[in-house]
């Protein structure tokens, strides 16, 4: 940083071109603990949706009661209870699968829903050919209803990945390298808080950017044929 | 009724309007004349331009091509004295819509409001009227329209005759110099549609000018001065109603009022 | 747990007090900004498509960041609690505005024409013939922004703002009794957001209700 600053619109731009690398960085990490807690969540969601449509009673309210604290409460309780209840039972992660756990308890939440209005959204006189065709209902469930629902769920899919996106954003709490926490840590070392604030945020923007305009894209174009689902957004 | 008096001065000019939606032409250079006191009636089948005719007049729809002078004015609009067409502003525009009254065959009453203030808004926040005046006269125009006593019911607890009652006294309330009337009876059942005619019978009476779409041919022949007849957005006959409806001249006339009965007169 | 609950529902008092401030502010802006966008000069429009965009597109906890660091940064020195509301205001209205702008548009055409052809200007019938009918369509909404506002204000424990996660924060830190607290500040967010949404679904039911004929 020997070299005079240059300067446009009162930014220091050979800064922040200088920053770049390192916050391309942290917005992979950001993209790739997010991703990770989506599919994780998925994993889990198909199970808890399908069980929550056709599974036993107590069960179904059960996953019910599971969604609605999930979704009734802030998201950086979630963080917290992961943060002080892991270690309290024994389970020992280091910061970042810290993160992925409450992110991923975060996605579910949603993925549920998604995955149990997908299954319902086909038609039940599918599930009902496949069971008077002697199919099990776990059968009937893999085979007939998932596949049919899995094109509907892709935008609201996509959407959640933005939702997680956003929340993980509350990991800098936790000193995990993601773009929020880095962005700040630079400010502390430096003071430049407009260069780091505007980059960070533009970052943030051209990704959610690009996948909203995903998620529109295969509402409108590849799947116009069912309706697609959608997923409240949160902030 | 006595006859359109042609010494009256023309009150609303219509010359070689156009409108295109599209691909489909809904008016093709339709041209009328409508004097003080006048009341004209327009028929034709669906789709053949009298509401885009009539919504023109105000300008809900922007015609393509031609004009409309209400009382002198041009509506829309202005020439420069260059000759440069200025459209007129949103605001310039609202206050030449004041002096048309525009009635609708879906009613189109304010939701939220009662039959009261339905009438009473227009004058007291357009016109300018004290509170009391505009609640005073809009009482005596529903009055008018047999709706006394109905004056603090909202439109979802009115029939659809009485709805359209409201909708004719609210036009009225701003005093306008003409009346608009897009099929005002079509939605109602025939014990309503009396209602609401008698109304309108009334009006004419007193000489309101006014531009009638209506399918009810009796009550075009009960009070037309001047009767026309459109067909695929053209206005292809004009005249009295005896001329149109006892000897038309143009084919698709005579097609069209055969469709009706003869007792349905 | 008897001497942490008290302590935990006066932060819940000052959580309800954020996000009704940021609320009610927020609907001032939303109103101001979703009839610009209906009605106002087109010239607004890509400005204020901008701003929602940035709100929806960024995570609320920079948001939060950006407000702790830049208003000091600008000579703008506020207590906490007026940083923590203005960053939740500026993420309300964006999304406040996606709420009075369909809710605008849902009144029929048939309303506009009415009111065009009595002659009022566009702004007149804004404010005498569309936003009457539309706010009471605003209502079941508002109340849900406001559920998600109690639960946004979490965030602003991230700068220390004493509200109810970041009391918990502090009474685990001091006692270690964090199941006990954790629970706690569950059930209370629990609770408030759960009412605030059952608000929502019912007022949603009373205005549908309007809508099918019966005034409210
Ligand atoms: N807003 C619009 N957009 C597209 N086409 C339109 C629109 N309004 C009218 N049209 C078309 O213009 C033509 C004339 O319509 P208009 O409503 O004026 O007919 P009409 O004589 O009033 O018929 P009706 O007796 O059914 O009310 C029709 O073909 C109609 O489909
Ligand atoms: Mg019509």
């Amino acid at each position: 940083m020997e070299d005079a600053p240059l300067l446009f619109a009162g930014l220091d731009v050979r800064f922040m071109v200088e920053i770049f690398p390192r916050m391309v960085q942290a917005l992979l990490v950001t993209v790739q603990i997010s991703a990770l807690a989506l599919l994780l969540g998925i994993v889990l969601g198909i199970p808890l949706g399908g069980l929550r449509v056709i599974g036993p009673r107590p069960l179904q309210l059960l996953i019910q009661g599971l969604v609605s604290y999930i979704r009734g409460t802030p998201q950086i309780l979630h963080f917290l209870v992961v943060y002080f209840a892991l270690p309290g039972v024994g389970i020992l992660l280091d910061e970042y699968w810290t993160g992925v756990v409450a992110l991923t308890v975060i996605a579910v939440g949603y993925e549920v829903e998604i995955v149990r209005a997908a299954i319902e959204s086909v038609h039940k006189g599918q599930r009902e050919a496949a069971l008077a065709q002697g199919m099990t209902e776990p059968m009937a469930f893999w085979l007939i209803l998932l596949p049919q629902a899995t094109r509907r769920m892709l935008p609201a899919l996509t959407n959640e990945l933005i939702n997680v996106i956003k929340a993980s954003a509350l990991l800098s709490v936790i000193a995990v390298n993601e773009l929020t926490k880095v962005g700040n840590a630079i400010i502390y070392n430096t003071f430049y808080f407009v260069e780091v604030l505007l980059e960070v945020a533009v970052l943030y923007m051209l990704v959610i950017g690009a996948l909203s305009w995903l998620s529109k894209y295969l509402e409108n174009k590849v799947f116009s044929f069912g309706a697609a689902l959608s997923t409240p957004e949160t902030r | 009724m006595d006859g359109g008096n042609s010494s009256e001065p023309v009150l609303l000019r219509i010359e070689h309007l156009h409108k295109r939606f599209g691909t489909t032409a809904a008016l093709v250079d339709a041209s009328l004349t409508v004097r003080r006191g006048e009341r004209v009636v327009l028929i034709g089948s669906s789709g053949s331009g009298k509401s885009t005719l009539l919504r023109c007049i105000n300008h809900l729809e922007v015609p393509d091509q031609g004009s409309i002078w209400l009382d002198g004015e041009f509506m829309g609009g202005r020439f420069a004295a260059d000759g440069r067409w200025i459209q007129a502003s949103s605001g310039e525009l609202a206050r030449q819509r004041r002096h048309i009254g525009m009635v609708f065959q879906s009613f189109n009453l304010f939701a939220h409001l009662s039959a009261l203030d339905n009438v009473a808004l227009g004058p007291q926040w357009i016109l300018k009227r004290p509170k009391a005046l505009a609640r005073a006269q809009a009482r005596q125009l529903l009055a008018k329209v047999h709706l006394a006593g109905h004056e603090h019911k909202l439109p979802a607890q009115l029939s659809g005759g009485q709805q359209q009652r409201v909708a004719i006294a609210r036009a009225l309330a701003m005093g306008p110099k003409l009346m608009l009337f897009d099929e005002p009876t079509s939605a109602l059942d025939p014990r309503l549609t009396r209602e609401v005619l008698e109304v309108m019978l009334e009006l004419a009476r007193e000489q309101t000018t006014m531009l009638v779409v209506t399918h009810e041919l009796g009550f075009a022949r009960q009070v037309a001065d001047t009767v026309g007849f459109l067909e695929e957005g053209r206005i292809v006959e004009v005249g009295t109603p005896e001329q149109i409806f006892d000897r038309p001249q143009h084919p698709s006339t005579q097609a069209f009022l055969n469709c009706f009965s003869p007792g349905g007169l | 747990m008897g001497e942490i609950l008290p302590r935990l529902l006066r932060a819940l008092a000052t959580t309800i007090q954020i996000s009704v401030l940021a609320l009610l502010l927020g609907t001032v802006f939303g109103l101001l900004l979703g009839i610009a966008r209906v009605i106002g000069p087109r010239l607004f429009y890509p400005v204020i498509d901008g701003y929602i965009f940035v709100v929806r597109s960024t995570p609320f906890a920079l948001q939060v960041y950006a407000a702790f660091f830049l208003l000091p940064r600008a000579g703008i020195d506020l207590p906490l609690f007026v940083v923590g509301v203005l960053a939740l205001l500026f993420n309300s209205v964006g999304y406040q505005i996606e709420i009075v702008r369909p809710a605008l548009e849902s009144v029929d055409k048939e309303q506009r024409e009415a009111a065009d052809s009595l002659g009022m200007t566009r702004w007149l019938a804004m404010w005498l013939v569309i936003l009457p009918q539309a706010a009471r369509r605003m209502v079941p909404p508002l109340t849900n922004e406001l559920a998600n506002l109690v639960k946004a204000s979490s965030v602003l424990s991230v700068i220390a703002v004493y509200e109810l996660t970041r009391a918990g924060h502090a009474i685990i830190a001091s006692s270690y009794k964090f199941a006990e607290v954790l629970i706690l500040v569950a059930a209370l967010y629990f609770v408030t957001i759960q009412l605030l949404s059952w608000g929502a679904a019912y007022l949603e039911r009373r205005i549908f209700t309007y809508r099918s004929g019966q005034p409210i």
